[in-house]
């Protein structure tokens, strides 16, 4: 068991190397990312600025703090290259080599992904803990370890299913040459409906309980709710019932288009 | 001048050709900047189902801010942004080389080679709901003020450009420099906020040093919530200002390249 393991935590290993070589590219990404938190700040603290505001039952300092974990959420959990990356092996050839040898192509890219998640987040967590202080006033995180380890748990789902998401876009490149708009498109949708652009419980009613069956909210909204206490009990184990149910549902996708893919595949510059 | 006129014009028609030959592709991408700028709007539908203003910006207002800014930014990707977006891996390929033995000036070169037609057809797209958002907002425009607006989203333009420029440059010193390209992309979304919301030297930084806060809100004000006549003319030097240290400092970095692969 170990035995077959220890390739891909060699992988993770690569991966960190990997990442390292780019550092400084690496960095300013890092860095750059600061500016919307920053810019969402400002702009909640403009919307709330009348203490009578009521935005769907969000405190300001509960709409801050969403934001806030959502920077977490995103170093811990979002693919930032992954896809791209795939679609190029794809395209260039380079899954040959993984046809010929006893590596799962699917492990090793999560293997890939975790190493970049963790240095990721190992990288930011120290600016996050200095916005974290400075912003603390605004804080509203939970206080009961439960929550904080419901929290982890529908990340640790949050991550897998983001990664089975983009690498099954990422393998429309065995049929189509340029994966990036269908990518981007795929994105804006996880990005309004996932809710990353706001909490999902400001949309109708109607709206939002249609929105809950498909697998977005699952990616951001649905582990940001758990950590902020927004669900009743029931709501909570139907969210990790259906996280993982899209979990499932998306390694199964994975593999069908794997396999048809791989019959279609004509192993170009190999 | 001329000359570089008729140059631009026989690059637009390349690109033209270029973007005929995969439709499918040309049509997606339109597709996907429409997605982007929907959830913008959807944005702003959200938070005035809550509230009636932000920052003293009603609805109209900030859909007129919201559309400019889109116009300011497809305008921008329209003639620069593929170029700049370039400039990394042809340095880190040595394909800079072929733009740098050309007989014309290397920083046009550069900058104009590639047009992004979809990028027109979002820029349209944008001053149409700037239109619609005027419509609302049912305040006169004169020629005056209709002349202000262009040219204050053509500033906005350069603006963009002169960062762009600056920052991809970097490139001549940090390979793979994608992580910069990215990072114009963050910068991108202050535009849309009005600058009222901004405070203390956080504002002051984003509408003198890296002026994203003049970009699109300038022109939108000058139309939904007039801003008084002659008084802006500053910001034309600041963006002049900026293109003159970002030509300058492309210049100063091309002395740093080293033609990879020959």
């Amino acid at each position: 068991m170990f035995g077959r393991l220890s390739k891909y935590i060699h992988v993770m290993g690569v991966g960190f190397q990997n990442t390292f070589v780019y550092r400084w590219n690496f960095l300013l990404r890092v860095l750059f990312s600061f500016i919307p938190l920053m810019g969402t700040f400002y702009l909640w603290t403009a919307i709330f600025k009348n203490p009578s505001v009521q935005m769907g039952g969000y405190a300001f300092r509960q709409m801050i703090s969403y934001f806030l974990a959502l920077v977490l959420l995103d170093s811990l959990a979002s693919p930032t290259e992954d896809d791209f990356q795939i679609a190029s092996d794809i395209r260039d050839g380079l899954i040959n080599q993984f046809l010929l040898k006893p590596i799962n192509y699917l492990g090793y890219r999560f293997s890939l992904f975790c190493s970049a998640r963790l240095i990721y987040t190992a990288t930011t967590i120290l600016p996050v803990l200095a916005v974290l202080w400075y912003m603390r006033s605004y804080l509203a995180f939970p206080m009961e370890p439960s929550t904080w380890f419901m929290a982890a748990l529908a990340t640790f789902f949050s991550a897998t299913l983001q990664f089975l998401m983009a690498f099954c876009s990422a393998m429309m490149a065995f049929w189509l040459l340029d994966v990036s708009a269908p990518i981007f498109i795929i994105f804006s949708i996880e990005y309004l409906a996932g809710g990353h652009m706001f909490p999902l419980d400001l949309m109708s009613k109607r709206l939002y309980q249609l929105l809950m069956l498909t697998p977005f909210p699952y990616e951001y909204w649905f582990p940001l709710g758990v950590f902020l206490s927004r669900f009743s009990s029931r709501q909570l184990w139907l969210g990790f019932g259906m996280q993982i149910l899209w979990c499932l549902l998306f390694f199964g996708i994975s593999r069908l288009i794997w396999g048809r893919g791989i019959r279609k595949y004509t192993a170009v510059g190999g | 001048m001329k000359r570089y006129l008729r140059l631009a014009i026989a690059l637009f028609r390349y690109s033209l050709t270029r973007e005929m030959m995969f439709k499918a592709n040309f049509l997606l991408w339109i597709i996907v900047e429409i997605a982007w700028f929907g959830i913008q709007l959807a944005f702003v539908e959200v938070i005035f189902a809550n509230v009636h203003s932000v920052a003293g910006w009603t609805k109209y207002e900030m859909i007129l801010l919201v559309g400019t800014s889109h116009l300011v930014q497809q305008a921008f990707q329209f003639v620069f942004m593929v170029n700049c977006m370039e400039l990394p891996e042809n340095v880190r390929t040595g394909k800079l080389d072929f733009a740098l033995l050309q007989p014309a000036s290397s920083q046009f070169l550069i900058s104009v080679r590639k047009f992004d037609i979809g990028a027109l057809v979002n820029a349209t797209i944008g001053l149409g709901f700037a239109v619609y958002a005027i419509g609302k907002l049912n305040v006169p425009v004169g020629p005056e003020q209709a002349f202000l607006y262009s040219a204050l989203v053509v500033n906005g333009v350069v603006i963009h450009y002169a960062l762009m420029l600056m920052i991809v440059t970097l490139s001549f010193w940090i390979i793979r420099a994608q992580g910069l390209v990215y990072g114009y992309y963050n910068l991108f979304q202050l535009t849309r906020i009005p600058r009222e919301a901004f405070r203390g030297g956080v504002r002051f930084f984003f509408s003198f040093v890296v002026p994203m806060l003049v970009v699109a809100n300038y022109p939108a004000e000058v139309l939904g919530r007039d801003l008084q006549g002659w008084g802006m003319l500053w910001v034309f030097g600041l963006s002049f200002a900026l293109l003159g240290v970002a030509s300058l400092w492309f210049q100063f970095a091309l002395r740093f390249y080293t033609s990879a692969s020959s």
